[in-house]
């Protein structure tokens, strides 16, 4: 492999290209018209124009790709995350141009794509799952008796539901008639199909997922897992590894699980598989994720391992140099993804240029970004600047540092994520470990930090107003120019 | 108390002006008092206050009894963008800011002030009149402005902005001023008020359609400028000053500026090809100038021509344009006054000029011939032809007749003339000419309006083109309309140091 | 119109700061401990706690105040009493002529447009769908009335603060 190109764009193509520039690899860009002053354009060593700034017409288009690396004469294609990353028919595509995709086979893709494919496929491998039925039903009997089964409470849900109608939590078996009928009318009406599914309802669920490694002789390992339950809008805010509540046995439980899913596809390359975290520690399989996830750099700085290295040398065909025995965990990492949005406003996008942004520096902390000072942040994007990451001795070191890293890390022009930031590390629920996927649900208030900005903007603004007190108290006189008036009246 | 303490209370006192129910209602009527004005117009903390303690010194009607610091005028010296300004303000609290002798003696004694050291002078009226408690006292003291307004005129640049009412003799300080700018609806400006109006003539009219802004700068054309406020009329002082210099010794500054190519493509597309559409004429001068630097005056009044400050590479000039969009951008009796006393500010004060030219001729009719259109005209021709700033013109469409001559021709001493490839430079418009030269023989075809559409079309080959006045050199260059710019930035450059010298003489007699 | 109640203490200063103002008053800046390090360094020390304060310098006008407070860049804006006033007279807004018209919030594609010219609407009507960022965001009318003009098609990409729809 001499020469990769990067589908992608912003902190993910900049992330892929350092990896490969470190291992003698030299790099093609892709970019579209929004994207021409991007880093990651000037930091490849070739750069290939897609099209018009939307994904549809640039980052998306699977043809324009292949052939832009055919072009450059890449042998490698690295999909990074999100855009065509997960997508089957891009894999096979890149597979058939004779060029190699830096991924999972098209098969695995495309199985763990499914949800009710990928169910089926580690049925048969010893692997947890939400219990449940797989048919909708309307028989309340029946409904009772599963729910005895599952154990309360349940989650009774329209089969043909979405938008939370026809949805009830059920708490005991006492509820259940009557929520049913409830259930069942309310998606009668809504859908013209009264069927419902009925499945365990996991309370104070955390996102827990387990980070695995396959190569193409069968070896397979996992690199442990992340945390990332703090989440807005179903999406990852802040994520750490290891996380503040798994014992050694049942990480080594989790990872053993992750193991077989991946087996169960006949994964390669870098994967992740994902469960949630009940109460009482008791773990379900959601979903595989077939591709590099944007958290992977905890994982990294607590293993040692170089990710988008193991996937190229993956790729090429290497096996793992390593295997379970020799992986353990050093220290305790934490992201932030620094998201263009207003934690103080719904976390809408806050789009602008960036007129101030300074990075943080100093040992034990990274900052994976595609952003400069004086960009704009495109709309047609997500709108994600960086990844903030710390590395800390142990959690409470990570923490703290990050809370530093904040502080410094300066931008002003468009609303972010950090003050969000800084808001978890301080609260208590996350400093314990006691919290879950409703974090911003049960304990973001926003108000407190306006109240926290407004505090310190009073100080500056008695301050400000001091100086231009003192300024003005100064003696002012015309700034007077060698004129002609006077030589020439004489 | 203190000799200290009786110092500090003075001021106090004087600060106060009228009293604070007094500044109510002004704040209440939507306007300003006199030294939020200053406050507002000045950089901050640059203000120096002449004469805070001055009181008026009559004894009748009980006047003696009334004394107010200041004596309802606010002077003084201070900076805007770090330039020495003299500026004085009427203070509508204390007596309706009414003229008394001593009021117009703070006020001549900054004049003085001003014209001494060669600095503008702001004033900013907002006044009932005379104070007639004062008799010819007052009188005296407006005439004591008045005289000195001429001797200051052309030396400092004078600007007067109506800030409330300014009526009877008041008004002929403004009018004797560089620039005059009214604030819309709180401003009002007459010889004669509505009631003397009725005595009178028997004409019934409310004060703001015999004199209001509105009135002033369509119809009468005696203010230059209108405000929507008394905030948008202080910064329009400002941005008004930042165009002109200090006095007629010396040059506005310029703003620093990069140089790039300066081709603008925009200009290719403005002038139709049907000679008979019109366009609009601003097009073209901020297709020239730069970005959003036109600084109109007399924006409402006599639209048939455009004048204004504009930048150009950072260089202030006066721009004089002939409106097509406005009656074909024909010269009358309005426009040409407009024309020429712009012309002649910009010469007192070093302002280079910039001449557009798109004119079918003088507006025929009994009307503008009864009205003077000849002597009227002739100011313009006489404004252009005496200036001594750099002048330059550049023909866009077309330049017919008299007005090819009046409009800053070479040979009324342009220093440079450029015209676009569309220009048409003729003694008339072709079918005009063709019926002239070819009377004989058009009356003389069998078929004479094909005749003279055949004739006219010979003469507009012949003439209606910039190549002819090329080949005399009254046209130094035929550019393209995108390297206009390019064009008149480098000649305003070249012509950065000229020196031109009208004969010595006590001073010229413009056809008034 | 101001009354005497509502009057802006002369000694009073309106300090904005992004979105947000503060007041300040003559009395809060005579309590400031605030002592100069070195030239344009100093140190203040309020309600217990130190902060590092840098003066960066005015704009040419004054009213703009440049500092750094803890390490952190302030742009600030002064307004004095005339400033407060000139706001309170509504002297600063020239012309109302925005109305109740349907500017942008945000940059973004317009994806869908709800309504039609001439339909009335209510406050809070879905006017139009404009997607920033894979978000999809539901402009809702402020007020009610009539639609008069869109000034934007579906599929048209929109800068902040452009007009989007007008509203009689």
């Amino acid at each position: 492999m001499r020469k990769i190109l990067v589908a992608n764009r912003a902190e993910i193509a900049r992330r892929v290209m350092r990896t490969a520039r470190r291992m003698g690899i030299a790099t093609v860009a892709v970019y579209s018209e929004a994207d021409r002053h991007a880093p990651h354009v000037r930091e490849a060593d070739e750069a290939v124009f897609l099209g018009p700034s939307p994904s549809s017409e640039s980052y998306l288009v699977m043809d324009k790709i292949i052939a832009a690396a055919m072009e450059t004469g890449a042998d490698a294609i690295h999909p990074g995350y999100g855009f065509l990353s997960e997508n089957a028919t891009f894999a096979q595509k890149v597979t058939d141009a004779g060029l190699i995709f830096i991924g999972p086979k098209p098969h695995a893709i495309e199985v763990m794509g499914n949800k009710l494919a990928a169910k089926e496929a580690v049925s048969g491998y010893d692997i947890p799952m939400v219990p449940g039925i797989e048919e909708s039903i309307t028989d309340v009997d029946l409904a009772l008796k599963i729910g005895d089964e599952v154990g309360y409470p349940i989650l009774v849900k329209a089969a043909a539901g979405g938008g939370g109608k026809g949805m009830r939590i059920v708490n005991n078996r006492e509820e259940l008639p009557e929520q049913m009928q409830r259930a069942i009318s309310e998606a009668q009406s809504a859908f013209g199909d009264g069927a419902v599914f009925i499945e365990k309802y996991v309370t104070k669920p955390r996102h827990i997922e387990i980070q695995v490694l396959a190569d193409n002789k069968g070896n397979t390992v996992h690199l442990f897992e992340r945390e990332c339950s703090v989440q807005r809008r179903h999406q990852k805010v802040v994520e750490e590894a290891p996380s503040a509540v798994l014992s050694p046995a049942l990480r080594q439980q989790m990872g053993e699980a992750a193991v077989r899913v991946a087996k169960a596809c006949d994964y390669v390359g870098a994967g992740t598989v994902e469960f949630l975290l009940d109460a009482d520690h008791n773990f379900y399989f959601l979903e595989m994720n077939t591709r590099l996830q944007v958290e992977h750099p905890v994982t990294e700085l607590i293993t040692g391992l170089d990710l988008v290295e193991q996937q190229i040398r993956v790729a090429r065909g290497e096996s793992l140099s390593f295997s379970q025995e020799d992986l353990s965990i050093t220290g305790h990492a934490l992201e932030l993804r620094v998201y263009a949005e207003d934690p103080l406003d719904n976390f809408l996008p806050s789009i602008g240029t960036l007129t101030q942004y300074e990075l943080p520096t100093g040992a034990g902390i990274r900052v994976d970004g595609g952003y400069e000072q004086g960009m704009v942040v495109p709309i047609y994007y997500d709108p994600m600047l960086s990844k903030l990451i710390t590395y800390g001795r142990d959690r409470d070191e990570a923490i703290e540092m990050m809370r530093r890293a904040i502080y410094q890390y300066r931008i002003t022009g468009v609303a972010t994520t950090l003050p969000f930031g800084r808001y978890v590390c301080d609260h208590e629920a996350f400093i314990s470990g006691n919290f879950d996927t409703h974090f911003v649900k049960n304990h973001y208030q926003a108000e407190q930090i306006a109240d926290k900005q407004i505090a310190e903007e009073t100080v500056v603004a008695k301050l400000a107003a001091a100086f231009y007190q003192q300024e003005l108290q100064k003696l002012h006189t015309p700034k007077a120019k060698a004129g002609q008036w006077l030589t020439k009246r004489l | 108390m203190s000799k200290r303490e009786e110092l500090i209370e003075k001021l106090a006192e004087a600060r106060l002006g009228g009293g604070q129910i007094r500044i109510d209602k002004q704040h209440e009527k939507g306007k300003l008092t006199a030294h939020e004005r200053i406050h507002l117009l000045l950089d901050p903390g640059s203000f120096q206050e002449i004469g805070a303690l001055v009181t008026h010194r009559t004894t009748d009607f009980g006047m003696e009894n009334q004394i107010y610091y200041g004596d309802g005028v606010i002077t003084g010296h201070g900076t805007i963008s770090g330039r020495l300004v003299y500026v004085f303000a009427q203070d509508f609290t204390v007596f309706g800011g009414s003229l008394s002798e001593t009021q117009a003696e703070k006020i001549c004694k900054l004049m003085e002030l001003a014209m001494k050291t060669g600095a503008p002078l702001i004033g900013l009226n907002d006044s009932g009149g005379a104070r007639i408690q004062e008799g010819v006292r007052s009188l005296g003291g407006y005439a004591d402005i008045f005289y000195r307004n001429v001797m200051a005129s052309g030396v400092i640049p004078q600007i007067s902005a109506i800030m409330g009412p300014c009526a009877g003799g008041a008004v002929y300080s403004p009018a004797m001023t560089d620039f005059t700018i009214m604030v819309e609806g709180t401003s009002y400006m007459f010889v004669t008020g509505p009631n003397v109006v009725k005595t009178v003539t028997n004409e019934e009219v409310s004060s703001e359609e015999l004199g209001g802004a509105s009135t002033h700068s369509t119809k009468s054309g005696v203010t230059h400028l209108t405000a929507a406020n008394d905030l948008d009329c202080i910064n329009k002082i400002k941005q008004l000053l930042s165009y002109l210099p200090q006095n007629c010794e010396e040059k506005a500054a310029s703003l620093p500026y990069d140089l790039q190519t300066e081709i603008r493509e925009q200009l290719e597309s403005i002038v139709p090809e049907n000679a008979n559409q019109p366009y609009d004429m601003r097009e073209v001068i901020s297709g020239i100038i730069d970005e959003d630097s036109f600084f109109e005056i007399h924006e409402n009044y006599a639209d048939n021509i455009v004048v204004g400050f504009a930048r150009l590479a950072g260089r202030s000039i006066g721009v004089v344009a002939n409106q097509p969009m406005s009656l074909a951008g024909v010269l009358d009796v309005e426009s040409s006054k407009k024309a020429a006393r712009f012309t002649r500010f910009c010469d007192c004060f070093n302002v280079p000029l910039l001449v557009l030219v798109d004119v079918p001729g003088f507006l025929p009719g009994t009307d503008q011939e009864w009205n003077a259109i000849i002597t009227n005209g002739a100011k313009l021709l006489y404004a252009l032809s005496e200036a001594t700033v750099p002048r330059i013109t550049l023909i866009t469409r077309k330049a017919y007749g008299g007005a090819y001559d009046v409009m800053n021709s070479k040979h009324i001493g342009a220093d440079f003339n450029f015209a676009w490839p569309t220009a048409e430079i003729a003694v008339m418009g072709a079918k005009g000419a063709s019926e002239i030269i070819f009377r004989r023989e058009i009356a003389a075809a069998d078929d004479p309006a094909a005749k003279l559409l055949e004739k006219e079309a010979e003469y507009a080959e012949k003439f209606a083109n910039p190549y002819r006045a090329a080949r005399r050199g009254f046209i130094d260059e035929v550019i393209l309309p995108k390297d206009s710019r390019r064009k008149l930035i480098s000649a305003f450059a070249a012509l950065e140091n000229k020196v031109a010298k009208i004969p010595k003489k006590k001073h010229g007699n413009i056809p008034l | 119109m101001p009354s005497q109640e509502n009057k802006p203490n002369p000694s009073d200063y309106l300090v904005h700061i992004g979105e947000r103002s503060y007041g300040v008053s003559e009395a809060d800046l005579a309590g400031l401990d605030l002592i100069e390090t070195k030239a344009n360094h100093y140190h203040l020390l309020h309600e217990g706690h130190g902060y590092q304060v840098t003066f960066r310098g005015t704009s040419d006008d004054g009213k703009r105040v440049y500092l750094r407070v803890n390490e952190r860049d302030y742009e600030v804006e002064i307004a004095d009493a005339v400033d407060q006033l000139v706001q309170q007279m509504g002297l600063n807004k020239l012309n109302d002529q925005t109305g109740k018209d349907v500017f942008s919030p945000m940059p973004g594609l317009i994806l869908e447009v709800l309504v039609s010219p001439g339909q009335e609407i209510e406050a809070g009507t879905p006017l139009l769908i404009l997607e920033a960022m894979k978000m999809e965001n539901v402009i809702k009318s402020d007020g009610a009335g009539t639609v008069k003009e869109i000034a934007v098609a579906k599929g048209q990409a929109v800068d902040k603060r452009q007009l989007l729809i007008e509203i009689e």
